[in-house]
């Protein structure tokens, strides 16, 4: 029984941090720039977020500065594709790949090492207790040591719903993301709506950063966004955009992360184990093609 | 007067769009512009529309001087213009596509009960039948020029521009259009409209303005006019009318027998049976999305049969690909030229060797060879009358009408006993209609058979020896030449009988 709480509280804190990009995905996916630089921006906030509490020990400044990181990758992404035109497959390599090599560089320079930093001192991310749940014995592990950014992830998600499908603004990034030459032949600045929504979105990264370096304890690990990132983009390819939908597809993949995590120790090789995430991210999405041509056969028999 | 342009010039590069061009529309009125492909109708239109900017010559709208830096600048004018090509986003509602930009909003929130409500009530005062909350992706064209005239309602245009607007439209919803174009202009809005078809300016027009090779070269009242002498001022000369020999039918040389082909759901071709002699042009006639696109698939060999056969020569070729039936005599004019007539982004000489490219003296051995290839792009081009700056230009910077010249004298040119032309002079003026229209014939003569598609019903009178009527996916009629007026091929088309009258 504790170890069942266990597994689901360890799935959530492996949802959250993908439900956070996947959201911004969304969210570029809508505005049609295809952002795969979340996972470069995933790296680059969680090592700030570290680097600014490592010297400051200032949890929220470690936030801001993630977002503004993480803001600031996704507007150089966004630039480069809207507005200079580059190739957005180049684009976000050659960020991942920069994020990727500048992490490891200054991990070597301020800290020395080119593995971990987990210095014992430093607390992470303050942790938030549902009122009255500690009492609860399943429900208490369940809920257990989730910081603030973790219920706020999927508070994000319905806020992100009412904005794209509710009001007018997500109404414009909705309607230029179909057809983008429609919105400007009534005058809309389609550049600038795609670079302000995807800049913005970007700051949801930021948060997941957090999440990662600060979530448990304050750590870096070389490589530590562990390709969520890409997870991420995989996630949002499967809810297509909807941030409802992310909560599922980000669950479905957190859920493989976690069970992977607590197979851990056990006769199969650490290896293979670490393979589940990304094996269940093509079955998903293998699954899901093939059900969707399944129907529209139907509908073609259906006479 | 709602408007006044005075002495507009605008050059592209070299070439001059409209030289020095002035006219007028009054308030109430209907106004049409008329010319070939080319004649810098469009470009004047764009300049009122600001999309494109004038080299000299003054615009005033109201009496008052203006200067459009975009469309924005245009619509705040009182200036709308329906494209030819729809601005809409697909997967959203009807009202949604009129109010973007325009929002009914409460605080950041769509107000969408409202915003339901004033579409309705615009349609409901200018009689455009919508419902506002139907996806634009399950309209049908009509309907979504509908929503794209709705919308620059909902912006309180005075002045509405139609480019082109009855290039997509099938011969109903042309009508339905034109009473539209009729009702507007009686509700006090001033209408312009851009069109080469001359039957729809007599039916509407107050007065037309006649453009030729950037200028305007006459002004007419549309009562102290007539079809004749419009079309002889556009072309600049008066138009060859062509003798149709009596047919010399052969042997059957294209067949196909009950075919069928399901999609989503609907039986778009059932049991369609038909046969195309040497030495005759057989007609489909149809309002567009009957299944004729979707009958030349199955026979071209685009897109596979669900039962059925088809027959090229005698052979049967059923679901072959596309290379074996071309090979066994079939050539074939596309319904749309850049999809798959040719490739836009490739050059004339590329464009024209499609399909002969493993063919002496083109190609030995896999090696092309370009100066033969030159040479056979320069004989077509010069046969076909293409104007092109030279044969290694991109196809897509031809204009329509001589892209359709080219890939029909790439089509004509392989001599192949079957031809099969889809919509072969759709968007096109006058001038290469014709030419288009005797080479077929020419072909005809030569004993080729020929298998005609178009939405232009008058193509299909009278180029047809015989015609068969398609309506949703089935051959309802079939008709020799002569036998047959438009008025119960028209009944025939949309579903009717001729025993029961309507």
């Amino acid at each position: 029984m504790t170890y069942l709480a266990q597994v689901i509280n360890s799935t959530i804190r492996e949802i959250t941090p993908i439900l956070l990009v996947a959201l911004c995905a969304g969210v570029c996916s809508k505005v049609q720039v295809f952002n795969i630089a979340l996972e470069g921006t995933l790296l680059m906030s969680a090592f700030f977020a570290f680097l600014t509490h490592y010297f400051l020990h200032n949890i929220f400044l470690s936030i801001a500065v993630a977002m503004v990181v993480a803001m600031g990758m996704t507007l150089i992404m966004s630039f480069f594709i809207v507005r200079l035109k580059g190739q957005p497959m180049i684009v976000g390599m050659a960020l991942n790949t920069f994020a990727r090599g500048f992490t490891t560089f200054l991990l070597s320079v301020i800290f020395k090492t080119k593995g971990a930093v987990n210095p014992s001192d430093l607390k992470g991310l303050t942790k938030f207790d549902l009122p009255g749940i500690k009492q609860i014995p399943f429900l208490s592990t369940v809920f257990g040591s989730l910081t603030v950014i973790d219920y706020l992830a999927f508070v994000m998600a319905i806020v992100m719903f009412v904005i794209m499908y509710r009001t007018v603004i997500g109404f414009r990034l909705r309607a230029l993301g179909i057809n983008k030459s429609a919105a400007s032949s009534l005058g809309i600045n389609v550049p600038r709506y795609q670079i302000l929504a995807t800049t913005l979105s970007g700051s949801m990264i930021g948060l997941a950063g957090c999440l990662l370096s600060l979530g448990r304890n304050a750590m870096f690990i070389q490589d530590i966004s562990g390709a969520r990132g890409y997870v991420a983009l995989a996630a949002n390819n499967l809810c297509k955009g909807h941030p409802l939908g992310a909560m599922i597809s980000s669950a479905l993949f957190g859920f493989t992360t976690a069970l992977a995590r607590s197979l851990q120790g056990t006769a199969i090789r650490q290896q293979l184990l670490q393979c589940i995430p990304y094996i269940a991210t093509i079955a998903a999405m293998a699954f899901y093609n093939a059900y969707a041509k399944a129907k529209s056969k139907r509908r073609n028999r259906g006479l | 007067m709602v408007f006044e342009m005075k002495h507009i010039t605008k050059t592209y590069d070299s070439v001059v769009a409209n030289d020095d061009v002035s006219l007028h529309l009054n308030r109430g009125e209907i106004l049409s512009i008329v010319g070939e492909n080319g004649a810098g109708k469009s470009t004047i239109m764009k300049i009122l529309y600001g999309l494109e900017r004038p080299d000299c010559g003054e615009i005033y709208v109201n009496g008052k001087l203006c200067r459009f830096h975009d469309p924005s600048d245009a619509m705040a004018a009182g200036i709308g213009m329906v494209q030819q090509h729809f601005m809409l986003f697909e997967q959203m509602t009807v009202a949604e596509n009129i109010v973007f930009k325009n929002e009914l909003r409460k605080g950041p929130f769509m107000d969408m009960k409202a915003t339901v409500d004033t579409v309705r009530q615009i349609s409901e005062r200018y009689e455009l039948k919508i419902d506002p909350l139907a996806r634009i992706a399950d309209c049908p064209v009509g309907l979504r020029q509908r929503v794209e005239i709705l919308k620059i309602l909902y912006q309180n245009a005075e002045i509405i521009i139609f480019d082109e607007p009855s290039a997509v439209l099938t011969p109903l919803e042309v009508d339905a259009l034109l009473e539209t174009i009729r009702g507007l202009a009686k509700a006090g809005k001033s209408i312009v409209l851009i069109t080469h078809k001359l039957q729809e300016v007599m039916a509407v027009s107050d007065r037309v303005y006649v453009m030729r090779q950037g200028k305007v070269v006459a002004e007419r009242m549309a009562g102290e006019t007539d079809i004749a002498e419009l079309a002889m001022l556009m072309v600049g000369h008066p138009l060859a009318s062509y003798e149709i020999e009596p047919p010399k039918p052969g042997a059957t040389l294209l067949e196909t027998k009950g075919l069928k082909l399901v999609e989503n759901g609907r039986e778009v071709l059932s049991d369609v049976s038909l046969h195309v002699n040497a030495g005759e042009i057989v007609g489909i006639a149809g309002v567009s999305g009957n299944g004729q696109s979707e009958l030349i698939r199955c026979i071209t060999g685009l897109e596979k049969a669900m039962g059925g056969q088809v027959l090229v020569g005698g052979k049967d070729m059923t679901n072959r690909s596309v290379r074996e039936i071309r090979d066994a005599g079939l050539a074939h004019i596309s319904e749309d030229r850049y999809v798959w007539g040719s490739a836009p982004e490739g050059s004339l000489e590329e464009n024209v060797l499609m399909a002969r490219q493993d063919e002496m003296p083109y190609s030995r051995r896999g090696i092309m060879r370009p100066k033969a290839i030159r040479e056979y792009a320069a004989r077509l081009i010069g046969d076909f009358n293409v104007k092109a700056s030279s044969p290694a230009q991109k196809m897509r910077e031809l204009s329509g009408g001589n892209a359709q010249k080219l890939i029909v004298a790439r089509e004509m040119s392989l001599d192949t006993p079957v031809l099969i032309c889809c919509e072969p002079t759709r968007g096109i003026d006058i001038g290469a209609m014709e030419a288009i229209h005797s080479r077929m014939l020419q072909r005809r003569q030569d004993g080729a058979a020929i298998l005609l598609v178009s939405s232009e019903l008058t193509e299909i009178m009278s180029l047809s020896d015989r015609i068969y009527v398609i309506f949703e996916g089935r051959i309802v009629g079939e008709f020799q030449r002569g036998s047959m007026d438009d008025k119960h091929l028209g009944l025939l088309m949309v579903g009717g009988s001729i025993e029961h009258g309507q």
